[in-house]
């Protein structure tokens, strides 16, 4: 089974209203330990999203409100620099994950967009009910070694594949995993590879796999795995 | 008296080797709670900063490596998606500031360099002193209305300005400022105003100033 972002989300999110001053959302922030909240309208809808660097723009550059810009990234950190509630500080629209994504989608969305939190809405009513963070995500990265080795053998080789595990040795440490063994089919070796790294808490994947019958025999280009 | 990093950071930081593994580095962040740690090299410099944002790639694509890649950044995320050791996975040159640092400053290198931590360093040896957060630097709006009413009127009417702080009316709300009074010039208003502004905990500023002799030329609209 694969985590899904409503078994990591924290439950407990604070939000803010759109009228809520800019001392206010620092105040919630200090009191809660929270580095970023998500700002609701009036009906619960994510509005969009106040962090700690909206806020810091502030400190960046008091006088912004004196000068003039033509491009409009610089406009808009402008406008959040001289904004005093959470609907002039706030980055829009926001970002949110449904709680049914997996956790790889929640770590995509993270990169994509370089934000370091998610809020998380139900996916039929599209009201917030949580949060995710990096550091939830970067969680699944403390199953156990043993856990890590039973989903390679159980999941990928025997269930995906349909193989044999014991021709396999699978051996993992620190979430690094080793595979050894004899596959059937070379054209089978990479796609191996991509499900084992694809298993939840793997960290790097180094492979020793040999083949009975080599079918890949005009390999276009160099395999980048 | 402007807050300096070495007044709001924080001394106790954990760091990393640059061996150091990837689920190494996962665990220190939990156990510790914090979301960067800079990497120190056997001599004790700081060689780089790996933050959770450097870990997040390779959730984002545990596949990273089959992909063939031409632009340099996308290579870049690639090598962290793959990187097992922190000094792999860190993000280099480091940033960092020294203990007198302004607040204000740190906010800046922070926005410019697009990070959320900055290692504090001696400017003489180098070596680790301190790490600052954006929490950290925040902590400067939490000043209480009544310091920064005092400040205004003291350090910027009075001691800068040379005017009069009898005659101006100061209200402070949630760190708002409303500047209520009569100056001489016209001229004096914005740098006033530009004054206010940079008293620490300030997050906003009306005026509601008045002059009696208006020495501006009369402005052409842009």
């Amino acid at each position: 089974m694969r985590t899904t972002v409503k078994d990591i989300m924290t439950t407990a999110v604070v939000a803010v209203e759109e009228m809520t001053p800019f001392k206010d959302i620092v105040d919630v922030m200090h009191r809660l330990h929270v580095s970023a909240v998500p700002v609701l309208n009036r009906t619960g809808g994510v509005r969009g999203v106040v962090s700690k660097s909206d806020l810091l723009l502030k400190e960046a550059a008091p006088d912004a409100g004196e000068e003039f810009h033509l491009s409009p990234g610089r406009r808009r950190e402008q406008h959040k620099a001289v904004g005093t509630v959470a609907a002039d500080l706030m980055s829009a629209p926001a970002v949110t994950v449904p709680a049914t994504a997996t956790v790889e989608q929640a770590a995509q969305a993270m990169c994509r967009h370089r934000i370091g939190r998610l809020p998380v809405v139900d996916p039929d009513s599209g009201r917030l009910i949580g949060i995710v963070g990096r550091a939830d995500v970067l969680a699944v990265y403390r199953r156990p070694d043993a856990d890590i080795r039973a989903d390679v053998v159980n999941q990928v080789i025997t269930h995906a594949f349909a193989m044999d595990p014991a021709r396999f040795e699978v051996a993992v440490r620190d979430g690094r995993v080793t595979v050894k063994g004899t596959v059937e089919k070379r054209s089978q070796t990479p796609l191996l590879i991509h499900a084992v790294r694809h298993v939840e808490g793997v960290v790097s994947v180094q492979d020793d796999l040999a083949y009975e019958i080599d079918d890949d025999d005009h390999v276009p280009f160099q395999q980048y795995y | 008296m402007r807050t300096e990093v070495r007044d709001v950071m924080a001394t106790d930081v954990v760091s990393v080797g640059e061996q150091t593994t990837f689920k190494e580095i996962v665990e220190v962040m939990y156990r510790d709670g914090v979301r960067a740690l800079p990497v120190l090299d056997s001599t004790g410099q700081v060689r780089g900063v790996v933050s959770t944002s450097d870990l997040l790639c390779k959730e984002a694509d545990p596949a990273a490596t089959e992909d063939f890649h031409v632009l340099p950044a996308h290579r870049r995320a690639q090598r962290k998606a793959e990187a097992v050791t922190a000094a792999e996975l860190m993000t280099v040159p480091p940033v960092t500031v020294s203990p007198a640092t302004t607040v204000q400053e740190a906010a800046r290198t922070m926005r410019r360099h697009d990070v959320n931590q900055l290692p504090v360093t001696d400017g003489l040896t180098g070596r680790l002193v301190g790490i600052v957060s954006r929490a950290d630097l925040l902590g400067v709006y939490t000043r209480p209305d009544a310091d920064i009413q005092g400040d205004i009127l003291t350090e910027v009417i009075a001691d800068r300005f040379r005017l009069d702080p009898g005659r101006f009316d100061v209200i402070v709300d949630r760190g708002r400022v409303a500047v209520q009074g009569t100056v001489e010039r016209r001229s004096s208003i914005a740098t006033l105003l530009h004054a206010v502004r940079r008293v620490e905990g300030v997050v906003s500023v009306t005026s509601r100033l008045e002059y009696r002799l208006d020495d501006l030329y009369p402005v052409v609209a842009p």
